[in-house]
C-alpha cells in the first residue's frame, strides 16, 4: 500500500530506522479551509504574491508567470486546481515555491502554488498516515500522497510531482471534473477497505 | 631508388624530425639501414658505415636509451651531410676519401656557432638563479632529509631541466657538465650504498652561478675554469672507469646504443669550447650500460594477435594539463581537414589546400607524439607522408586516393573521441589495414581494399612499430617516463615565462589578463608557429641540407615567444582568416550570460524607481546612463558568446552528402547558403542529428539515379541544398533537393495499408501536408528496400523528435518529380532578440522585431468586413490582409475593440502577411528570450518570455503560430 508514498519506500517494511525516519516533515497550508501538507524537502522558498503575468489560453489554475530573480516559473492556483470557488487575495495569501521532478527528462524544476494561507511545519509520523481513500471511479485520486492522521485534524499530503507538474491541457480537464466530486466529500469520510483502494489504483 | 633518391629523402625526413615522433624516427633509420647495407664501401668510402652509425643513434632514440636526443640526431645530421658529400664528390668525379667524415674530431666541417640569443638568454638567467638556489637548498636538505629520494629526484629532475636549457642555448660546456652530474647521480642510486654527491653537485651549482653571472653581463662571456667542477664531480666515491667503447664494436643489429664516442663528438662538434674540457668531458660514462635491451622480432606484422583488439592509449591521459585542449583543437583540426579535402575534390592541385590538410595532420601527429598516443602518431604520420607526394606533385589525388585520407581523417575523429570515452576505439586491425592502404597510395599502388588478407610487400614502419610495442613495451614506457618528465618540466617553465612576457609579445590579440589561460594558448601558437615554419623552409624550396642546421635552429627559437617574432607574424598573416579564440568552459560561460540578464535586470529596476526618477541632478542622471549604456553593451556582448555559426554543422554535412555519393554511386552537387546563420550553442549540436537524416533522405530517396535523371530531363547531378536563415525571430534551415519528390500515392497507399488513415476518406481530398506527415511516423518508409543509408523509417521519426523537442516544426513540400523541401524551423530557446512591446489591456506581450514590416493606425474606411463582421480585412498599400485581434487570439477580456482606435501591425510570418490589432505600441528594446517554466506544456502563440525593466514577465509572440493556427482551433 506504501509504494504510493515515495517517502516511505525504504522504510515502510521495518521499523528498525531511527525516529526521524518514522516521520516526515511537511508544510501545511490551508485551502478553503482544509488543511493540507507538501513534504518540506520539496518546498524551496514561499513567497508573498507578486505580480503575475497571465498566459494567454491556459487553463484557468495556470495563473500565469513569474519572474523569481531572473528565472521564469508558472504559478498555479491551487484553489482552482481543485475546483474550489476562488476568493480574493488576501494579505495571507502566498506562493509556495515547490520543486517538482519532470519524469520524462528527470530533471527537477520549480512551479509555484498559491495557497490561502501557510500554516506550520508540521511532523507526521508515517504510521499515522493513510492511503489515500477511493472515492470510485470517477475520482481521481492519484495526486494525493496519502492522508496524515493528526489528534484534531486531517493533513491531505500531496504529490506535487502529480498536482504540480503533470499539467496540460487535457489533463486538467479531466482533473476538474473529477475533483468537482471530491469537494462534495468530507476528505475524513470513513475509510474504504484497504482492498477497494488498492483495485482502484490497479485500474 | 638509387641512392641519390634515398639521400634526398633521409635528409627531408630528418631535417623535419622530432624526437618524440617515432614513426618519423623509425622512418630514417630505415632509409639508413638501406644506405649502409646496399652501398659498396669502394665506391662510397666512409658512407654505408657512417649509415649504420646514425642507424644506431636513431635506434637508440627510438629505444629511448640515449640521454639527450637533441644531441644524438645531430649523427643523424652529419650522417647525412657526409652522404650529400659524398654524393656530390662523386659526381664531380673526386675521390670520396677526399669527404671528411663526421665524427672525426678537427676534420668535421667548421660549423659556425650559431651566436647565443641574448634575449632568450637573459629570461633563461632570470629563471636559472631560482632554479639553482633550489638545486642547492634540496642537495643541502639532503643530509638531514627524511625521504631523501624526493630530495634526489628533484635534484635530478632540475640538473636535467638545466641541461636541457643549456643545450638549447648552446652553452655546451655547461651542459656537459650537467650531463655528468646526472650520470654520477644515476650511479650512485644504482649502488645503494654510495652516498649522493652532495659535494659535487654544490660545485657545479657554483660554477654554474658564476658563469651565468658571467653570462647576464656578456651573452658571450667565456666559461669560468671548470677543472673543479669535474674533479668534484669525477671524485665522488663512486666515480667510474671512464670507458669509452669505439663504435666499430657494435655491430648493427646487436645492441643499440649510442656510441659514446660519437655522441661525444656530436656535442663537442658544435662547441666552441678549448680542447682541453671538451677532451676531459669526451671519456664521460655514456650510457652504453643499457644497451641490453631486447632483440627485436621484425616478423609479428601481418598475424598481429591483436587484431581485433581497440588500439590502446596510456592510462592516466585525461590528467594531463592540456588533454583537453588537445582533444579540442585535435577535432577542430581535423574538421578543417576534412574541409580542405572535400574542397581539394574540385581542385585537385590547389597547393594551399592540401597545405591546409598537411597542417591539420601533422599538428595533430605533433601533440599526439607529445602525449604517446602512438596509433593516432602513426595514423597521422602515414597520412602525412601520403599529402607530402601531393605536395610535391609526385602524386595526384585522384577519388581512391582521396578517400583513404578521408577514411584517416574519420579514423582519427573516432580515436579522438575514444580518448574522450565517447566511443569505442577502433581495432588495431584497422588502424594497421588503413595504414597500409595509405602507405600503398603512396607508393603509387591502388589502395587496399581495407582487406585484412592483404599483406604488403614491405612494411617496414608498421612493423617496426609494432614490434617495438610488442617487444619492448616496458622499456619504452619507462624510457617515456623519464622523457616525457624533462619535457614537462620544460615545458612549464616556458609556459611562465610566457605568462610573463605576454605583454611585450606580438600576439598581443589574447586577452593578457587570461594568466594562465593564455599562456597555454602561446604555448600552442607557438607550437603552430613551429609547424609553420618548417614548412615555410620548404617551401623556400631550400634543400635539405640547407634545412637541416635551420631546423636545429628552429628548434631553439620555438623555445622562446620573443624570438619568433617572424613565425608568428607569419603564423597571424596566414590564419587571418581565422579569429583568435579562447576555449572557456560552457558553464562557466551560461553562469556569466545568466548574471549579466538578472544584471540587466536589477539596473533597469534600479533606474526606473520613481525615487530615483525624481533626482534631477544632471550629473546624476550623466551616470546613470553611462551606466545603461555600459549594461547594454555587456549584455550584448555576453549575449553573442553563446552564439556560434552553423558552419561547423554544415561542414559535415557536405562531407556526408560525399560520401553518400559515392556509395550510392549517384551525382551530388551539394550546396549550402547562410552558413554564417548564428544560433544558440546548444541548438546546434542538436540539430546535427535530424540534419544529418534529412540529408540522407534527401541523397538516398530524393535523389534518383543520374539515367534516370537523364530520362527525366533532368541534370544528371543531383543538386541537394542546405540553407539556414533567420525569419521573424527564428531559424528555418531547409533542405531542399531536385530530385523525385515525394510520391503521394505511395504514401497514401501505405498509410492506409497500415490504418494510419481511417478507410472511409476521400483519397483525394486528404491534403497534402497532411500526406507528407505521415513520413515522420516512425516504422513508415515506402522505400522498397532498405539500404545501409536509409530506408528503415526510423529517420524522419528521429527528426520530428529532435526538431520538437527543441519546440521547433518540421513541414515537407514536395512536388512530384521536381523534388522536396524539409524546412526545419527551430525557436531560439536561449537568445536575445529585438523586440517590440506592446499593449493589450494591461498586458503587455513582445513581438519578434524581425517580422514586424510596419505600424499604423487604421482609419474606419481602410476596415473591411467579411461573414458579418467576422473576418476583418485591412487595406495596406492597396493589398487585403487579414486582421487578427491580439486579444481575440488570447481570450482576454481587455483591450480595445475599436480598430481605429486601435494600432494595427503588419506582420510577416512564413509566406503569408497579416495584420495584428494591438492597443499600442510601449517600445522597442532586446530581450532575453526565456522558457516560459515547465510545467505549463507548449502555450498557443507564445514561444517564450522576456523579463521587462520593471522586473515583470512578457510573453514573447510566436508570430507564425499565430496564423497558422486555423479560426476554428483559435477561438
Amino acid at each position: 500500500m506504501n509504494a504510493n508514498m515515495p517517502t516511505n519506500q525504504t522504510t515502510a517494511a521495518t521499523n528498525v530506522a531511527t525516529p526521524d525516519e518514522n516521520e516526515d516533515k511537511y508544510l501545511t497550508f490551508s485551502l478553503e479551509h482544509e488543511g493540507y501538507g507538501v513534504e518540506i524537502l520539496r518546498v524551496r522558498e514561499i513567497i508573498g504574491l507578486i505580480d503575475i503575468t497571465p498566459l494567454p489560453r491556459t487553463p484557468a489554475y495556470v495563473k500565469g508567470v513569474i519572474n523569481l530573480r531572473g528565472a521564469i516559473i508558472p504559478v498555479i492556483d491551487l484553489r482552482a486546481r481543485f475546483s474550489m470557488p476562488t476568493q480574493e487575495y488576501t494579505e495571507e495569501t502566498c506562493v509556495i515555491v515547490v520543486e517538482v521532478m519532470d519524469s520524462s527528462l528527470d530533471e527537477m524544476f520549480q512551479v509555484g502554488a498559491i495557497v490561502d494561507r501557510v500554516s506550520e511545519v508540521l511532523r507526521v509520523p508515517k504510521e499515522q498516515v493513510e492511503p489515500a481513500p477511493s472515492f470510485g471511479g470517477s475520482l481521481n485520486t492519484d495526486f494525493i500522497m496519502g492522508m496524515g492522521k493528526l489528534d484534531d485534524k486531517v493533513l491531505i499530503l500531496l504529490d506535487v510531482d502529480r498536482v504540480l507538474a503533470e499539467i496540460s491541457v487535457d489533463e486538467s480537464l479531466e482533473l476538474e471534473t473529477s475533483l468537482e466530486a471530491q469537494t462534495n466529500i468530507e476528505p475524513n469520510q470513513p475509510e474504504q477497505s484497504e482492498e477497494t483502494a488498492q483495485q482502484a489504483k490497479a485500474a | 631508388m638509387n641512392t641519390n633518391q634515398v639521400v634526398e629523402k633521409l635528409a627531408k625526413q630528418v631535417a623535419l624530425l622530432q624526437v618524440e615522433d617515432l614513426p618519423a624516427l623509425v622512418q630514417a633509420q630505415d632509409y639508413l639501414n638501406e644506405l649502409a647495407e646496399q652501398l659498396d664501401d669502394s665506391v662510397y668510402g666512409a658512407l654505408p658505415e657512417v649509415a649504420s652509425r646514425a642507424s644506431q643513434a636513431l635506434t637508440a632514440i627510438i629505444l629511448r636509451e640515449t640521454e639527450d636526443p637533441l644531441e644524438t640526431i645531430n649523427i643523424a645530421y652529419e650522417a647525412i651531410e657526409y652522404a650529400q658529400n659524398v654524393l656530390s664528390a662523386i659526381e664531380r668525379g673526386e675521390s670520396v676519401d677526399a669527404v671528411p667524415t663526421p665524427g672525426e674530431p678537427g676534420q668535421s666541417p667548421e660549423e659556425q656557432q650559431p651566436p647565443i640569443d641574448e634575449e632568450l638568454l637573459h629570461a633563461w638567467i632570470d629563471t636559472c638563479n631560482d632554479g639553482l638556489n633550489e638545486i642547492e637548498a634540496c642537495a643541502v636538505r639532503l643530509e638531514s632529509a627524511e625521504d631523501p629520494q624526493c630530495e634526489i629526484d628533484e635534484i635530478r629532475r632540475r640538473i636535467h631541466t638545466f641541461k636541457g636549457e643549456c643545450g638549447v642555448l648552446s652553452l655546451s660546456l655547461a651542459q656537459s657538465l650537467c650531463h655528468r652530474a646526472e650520470t654520477l647521480i644515476d650511479e650512485c642510486l644504482e649502488q645503494a650504498n654510495h652516498a649522493f654527491p652532495v659535494d659535487g653537485v654544490l660545485t657545479l651549482v657554483d660554477w654554474l652561478k658564476e658563469y651565468t653571472l658571467a653570462l647576464e653581463s656578456d651573452a658571450a662571456a667565456a666559461p669560468p675554469p671548470h677543472q673543479d667542477v669535474l674533479l668534484a664531480l669525477g671524485g665522488a666515491p663512486s666515480a667510474p672507469t671512464p670507458s669509452p667503447k669505439p663504435a666499430q664494436e657494435t655491430t648493427p643489429n646487436s645492441s643499440p646504443t649510442v656510441s659514446p664516442e660519437h655522441a661525444d663528438a656530436a656535442s663537442e662538434h658544435s662547441s666552441n669550447d678549448s680542447d682541453a674540457p671538451a677532451a676531459a668531458i669526451s671519456d664521460s660514462p655514456e650510457v652504453s650500460d643499457s644497451g641490453n635491451s631486447k632483440p627485436t622480432e621484425p616478423n609479428a606484422f601481418e598475424s598481429a594477435p591483436d587484431d581485433n583488439e581497440p588500439v590502446s592509449f596510456p592510462a592516466g591521459l585525461a590528467e594531463e594539463e592540456n588533454f583537453s585542449d588537445f582533444i579540442c583543437e585535435a577535432k577542430e583540426h581535423i574538421a578543417g581537414a576534412e574541409e580542405a579535402l572535400l574542397a581539394l575534390e574540385t581542385t585537385p592541385k590547389d597547393l594551399e589546400l592540401i597545405n591546409t590538410v598537411f597542417r591539420a595532420f601533422h599538428t595533430i601527429k605533433g601533440v599526439a607524439g607529445f602525449m604517446h598516443l602512438d596509433p593516432i602518431v602513426k595514423l597521422a604520420h602515414n597520412a602525412e607522408a601520403l599529402l607530402v607526394e601531393a605536395r610535391n606533385e609526385t602524386l595526384t589525388l585522384t577519388t581512391p586516393c582521396m578517400n583513404v585520407i578521408l577514411a584517416s581523417c574519420d579514423m582519427l575523429h573516432s580515436m579522438v573521441q575514444s580518448l574522450e570515452g565517447e566511443c569505442v576505439p577502433p581495432t588495431n586491425g584497422a588502424l594497421r589495414r588503413l595504414i597500409h592502404s595509405l602507405e600503398a597510395v603512396v607508393r603509387g599502388e591502388e589502395p587496399i581494399a581495407l582487406a585484412p588478407t592483404h599483406h604488403a610487400p614491405k612494411v617496414p614502419l608498421g612493423k617496426i612499430l609494432v614490434d617495438l610495442g610488442l617487444a619492448t613495451e616496458a622499456e619504452v614506457k619507462a624510457a617515456i617516463d623519464s622523457q616525457s618528465e624533462a619535457s614537462s618540466q620544460l615545458r612549464q617553465l616556458l609556459q611562465s615565462e610566457l605568462a610573463s612576457s605576454v605583454q611585450g609579445d606580438p600576439v598581443e590579440t589574447t586577452p593578457a589578463d587570461g594568466g594562465e589561460e593564455s599562456a597555454q594558448r602561446l604555448t600552442s601558437i607557438i607550437h603552430h608557429a613551429k609547424q609553420s615554419d618548417q614548412r615555410l623552409g620548404e617551401r623556400l624550396n631550400l634543400t635539405p641540407k640547407q634545412l637541416a642546421p635551420a631546423m636545429r635552429e628552429q628548434r631553439r627559437l620555438s623555445v622562446s615567444p620573443k624570438k619568433t617574432p617572424a613565425a608568428v607574424a607569419s603564423q597571424t598573416q596566414r590564419k587571418k582568416h581565422t579569429d583568435h579564440t579562447v576555449k572557456v568552459n560552457t558553464e562557466r560561460m551560461d553562469n556569466l550570460v545568466d548574471m549579466v540578464g538578472e544584471l540587466v535586470i536589477a539596473q533597469q529596476m534600479v533606474i526606473q524607481d520613481p525615487l530615483i526618477q525624481g533626482i534631477r541632478e544632471q550629473r546624476t542622471q550623466r551616470n546613470l546612463a553611462h551606466v545603461v549604456k555600459i549594461v547594454r553593451d555587456l549584455q550584448e556582448v555576453s549575449m553573442s558568446l553563446r552564439m556560434v555559426t552553423l558552419k561547423g554543422t554544415f561542414q559535415k554535412m557536405a562531407r556526408l552528402v560525399r560520401d553518400l555519393s559515392v556509395k550510392g554511386g549517384k551525382s551530388l552537387n551539394f550546396v549550402t547558403e547562410g552558413e554564417e546563420t548564428e544560433l544558440d550553442r546548444n541548438v546546434v549540436e542538436e540539430i546535427a542529428d535530424p540534419l544529418v537524416h534529412m540529408i540522407r533522405n534527401a541523397c538516398d530517396h530524393g535523389v534518383e539515379p543520374s539515367d534516370q535523371r537523364v530520362s527525366a530531363g533532368k541534370n544528371p547531378t543531383g543538386t541537394v541544398t542546405l540553407r539556414a536563415s533567420h525569419q521573424s525571430g527564428s531559424i528555418v534551415i531547409e533542405v531542399v533537393d531536385d530530385g523525385r519528390g515525394l510520391d503521394r500515392e505511395r504514401i497514401l497507399t501505405k498509410a492506409f495499408e497500415r490504418g494510419l488513415i481511417p478507410a472511409h476518406r476521400n483519397r483525394e481530398t486528404i491534403p497534402d501536408a497532411e500526406v507528407f506527415n505521415l513520413v515522420f511516423q516512425p516504422g513508415f518508409s515506402t522505400a522498397e528496400k532498405i539500404t545501409d543509408i536509409s530506408g528503415r523509417g526510423v529517420g524522419m521519426d528521429v527528426v520530428r523528435r529532435n526538431i520538437e523537442a527543441l519546440r521547433g516544426s518540421v513541414e515537407i513540400q514536395s512536388s512530384k518529380g521536381k523534388g522536396s523541401t524539409f524546412v526545419m524551423k527551430l525557436p531560439l530557446t536561449m537568445a536575445i532578440i529585438d523586440g517590440m512591446v506592446v499593449r493589450v489591456g494591461a498586458q503587455r506581450y513582445v513581438l519578434p522585431t524581425l517580422s514586424i514590416d510596419r505600424s499604423f493606425q487604421p482609419k474606419n474606411s481602410e476596415i473591411h468586413t467579411a461573414c458579418g463582421g467576422r473576418g476583418e480585412m485591412a487595406q495596406v498599400h492597396g493589398s487585403l490582409l487579414p486582421i487578427h485581434r491580439l486579444n481575440r487570439l488570447f481570450n482576454l477580456n481587455e483591450g480595445e475593440n475599436d480598430p481605429s482606435k486601435a494600432l494595427l501591425i503588419t506582420l510577416e510570418a512564413k509566406d503569408s502577411r497579416f495584420c495584428l490589432m494591438v492597443d499600442e505600441i510601449i517600445g522597442q528594446q532586446q530581450v532575453v528570450i526565456k522558457k516560459l517554466g515547465r510545467g505549463v506544456g507548449p502555450i498557443f502563440g507564445v514561444s517564450g518570455g522576456a523579463i521587462l525593466g520593471d522586473g515583470k514577465v512578457a510573453p514573447i509572440v510566436d508570430v507564425s503560430e499565430l496564423v497558422n493556427t486555423s479560426p476554428s482551433q483559435a477561438a
